[in-house]
């Protein structure tokens, strides 16, 4: 069917222009334009790689909208933070160091380092850029140029066939488009003189001659066309062979333009332009005091606190302000020096002074007379630090009657007593005749 | 064909690389011309649209970039625990990985030796496509029971908390647009073991904020 139609146009006789010259000429131009635009956009960016600038293309979109994703960015070596300051730099991102980011630098810290940010950011980058990490400053920028490689890398396979088919197709149909006495390909065409032809066709005596490319299959259709314009029969092998040769060299050169472009786009250097945000919920803080053991004491309110941390014979201080001081009572028929060991070390370690006393015989601290004596209470809160040795034992603390020193049994009543048995066991036991006590023992 | 047509044809030729060539310096300049000025850069809240944005609420409802601590913990000693609840909101066109790290740890007394004896747990819910309801206050209330994950390591500390986006914790997936995840953040003052230990402690102290990003 097609080859009937294109019989009827190729009527020797008919000299109308070969059918494809207007949209040939226009899909020709077209594809000529994108070529040389494609051409350019890569030239743009090889060039200034002679003067030691480098292209990145761009990945992702925080620098939007100055810097899109797919544009280029060409940057020349710069380590000047006065100069980088407000510009876009291209940098190692020190949180990865085998990416490459660009952003801008916004300020520069008090070490020295760069503060970047990217424009569409709403908060600056978490770490600090160091100068020597610095690629380069932003100088020129090619928009869009760096896409089949984003789409290459995102995996957007129909873009990047859609943009090496156009390539294709323009380089095609541009070479398609030529002045028609380069159609070599015309098989009753002796195409050796070409000088010949052009002679011809600028006499524009020539008949117009078919321009349709032919397969070897549709050469014995073509044959009887053909037939008012036979050629020598070797002189045509030799012609179909050199023309053979003429279009394998030019696939070849078109495939190998089209997988340089892509070979080239795809080589390109690319940075991140990291979309980032920062939240912060800032100065929480943890404080330790000092924690100090008579503060501590004191912050329970007692009656009255003895730290027995006196050197010499006399009265127990009360260290709760209550002014209810004890007084140091020997035991019966010995000395003070018999009755207790004062100034002895160790007692509490982060005390200071870090004293206590020991306690021999049946003596004993009591309150001193001056203190009133108070009414038996329903709950009571001993604290008490003692250190017992082997076979020692006694009453720590409780309520007596007389306020004259260690108690006897027929000397008075007794009550609420904290006392140690001399093999580590703790007691608290209340009068009368032991009804209830209780082992303290941890 | 006629010499007219010929001639048509030579100076679309000659013009098609001058037009392509021209488009390449269009896309050039356009690009130069803006983007590398020192004058363009966002600040403050008006960061373009598809930015990201995160914010979080100190457990208060009211999201902010930067909020007042959650924790003031005073007469701290060993035992001394407390939880407190942070819920961050990611909002954006495009979607990033969330994570957790800290400031750095300051302090005038000690902060390194306090710091590292601070177990801190942190715990997350899932990322949520609504305001969490309802609201998880500061001390935790409504703190889901289920459905969370424990982003920290065990005996993790607030020293041994990372500092950076890069190590940081949690690596949340948050898809574009509003969302939302809520952390409990639990430390316990851990004792050195020894009283010297402990005792050296005494009037130390420790600030440190606490971070997310979104990447």
């Amino acid at each position: 069917m097609t080859v009937t139609l294109e019989h009827v146009e190729q009527e020797p006789d008919q000299l109308t222009p070969p059918p494809y010259s207007k949209k040939l000429l226009f899909g020709g131009t077209l594809g000529r334009i994108w070529l040389w635009f494609v051409a350019g956009c890569i030239a743009v960016t090889i060039i200034p790689m002679l003067f030691g600038w480098r292209p990145y293309v761009i990945q992702s979109g925080s620098m939007q909208p100055r810097i899109k994703v797919g544009d280029i960015v060409i940057a020349s070596p710069n380590h000047d933070p006065k100069v980088l300051l407000g510009h876009v730099t291209v940098f190692q991102d020190p949180e990865h160091p085998s990416r490459v980011k660009t952003h801008r630098v916004i300020r520069i810290a008090e070490d020295g380092q760069l503060v970047t940010k990217g424009d569409a950011n709403q908060s600056a980058d978490s770490v600090t850029v160091r100068v020597d990490k610095v690629r380069g400053i932003g100088r020129l920028m090619v928009r869009y140029a760096g896409l089949p490689l984003v789409w290459a890398k995102t995996g957007q396979w129909l873009y990047l066939f859609l943009f090496g088919l156009s390539l294709y197709l323009s380089a095609l149909i541009v070479a398609k488009d030529r002045e028609p006495y380069e159609y070599d390909e015309d098989p009753e065409k002796d195409p050796e003189d070409d000088d010949a032809l052009e002679t011809e066709l600028a006499t524009d005596t020539a008949p117009v001659v078919p321009r349709q490319r032919q397969s070897p299959q549709e050469a014995p259709q073509q044959s009887p066309q053909a037939a008012p314009q036979p050629a020598p029969k070797e002189a045509r092998l030799l012609g179909m062979d050199r023309r053979a040769l003429k279009r394998a060299t030019r696939r070849l050169a078109l495939r190998s333009t089209v997988l340089l472009v892509v070979g080239l786009m795809l080589a390109l250097p690319t940075a991140r332009a990291a979309f980032a945000a920062v939240t912060k919920n800032t100065a929480n803080s943890w404080t330790v005091p000092n924690w100090n053991y008579t503060n501590e004491v004191n912050a329970l309110s007692p009656y009255l606190y003895w730290k027995l941390d006196e050197t010499t014979n006399v009265p127990a201080a009360d260290s709760s302000g209550h002014n209810r001081p004890g007084t140091y009572t020997l035991a019966t028929s010995s000395t003070f020096a018999q009755s207790f060991t004062q100034n002895v070390l160790g007692g509490l370690v982060t005390d200071t002074p870090n004293r206590g006393v020991t306690i021999k015989l049946d003596s004993c601290i009591n309150s001193a007379t001056s203190v009133a004596s108070i009414a038996g209470q329903a709950n009571i809160t001993v604290i008490a630090w003692i250190k017992g040795a082997s076979g020692t034992n006694g009453k720590v603390v409780g309520f007596e009657k007389p306020q004259t020193g260690v108690l006897v049994p027929s000397n008075g009543t007794y009550d609420r007593m904290l006392y140690v048995d001399g093999t580590g066991n703790a007691w608290f036991g209340v009068y009368n005749t032991a009804t209830s006590r209780s082992n303290l023992r941890p | 064909m006629s010499r007219t047509d010929q001639r048509r044809r030579r100076v679309l030729r000659a013009v098609a690389p001058v037009a392509g060539l021209l488009a390449v310096g269009l896309l050039v300049w356009q690009g130069s011309y803006a983007a590398f000025s020192a004058t363009t850069n966002n600040t403050g809240d008006s960061w373009a649209t598809g930015a990201l944005t995160l914010q979080n609420d100190a457990g208060t409802g009211t999201y902010a970039g930067s909020t007042s601590a959650v924790f003031t913990e005073t007469a701290l000693k060993p035992g001394s625990t407390n939880s407190k609840c942070i819920t961050v909101a990611a909002g954006g066109t495009t979607g990033g990985t969330l994570k957790f790290y800290r400031g750095a740890v300051t302090g005038t007394n000690n902060p390194a030796a306090l710091s590292a004896q601070l177990t801190t747990t942190i715990q997350a819910t899932a990322v949520l496509a609504a305001v969490p309801s309802p609201a998880v206050g500061v001390n935790c209330a409504n703190f889901p029971a289920v459905g969370i994950s424990t982003i920290t390591a065990a005996g993790a500390t607030l020293s041994s908390l990372p500092s950076t986006y890069a190590a940081g914790l949690g690596s949340f997936v948050v898809p574009a647009g509003a969302r939302w995840v809520t952390y409990k953040i639990t430390y316990t003052f851990t004792s050195t073991g020894s009283s010297a230990g402990d005792n050296a402690l005494q009037s130390s102290d420790a600030a440190a904020d606490l971070n997310w990003e979104i990447q």
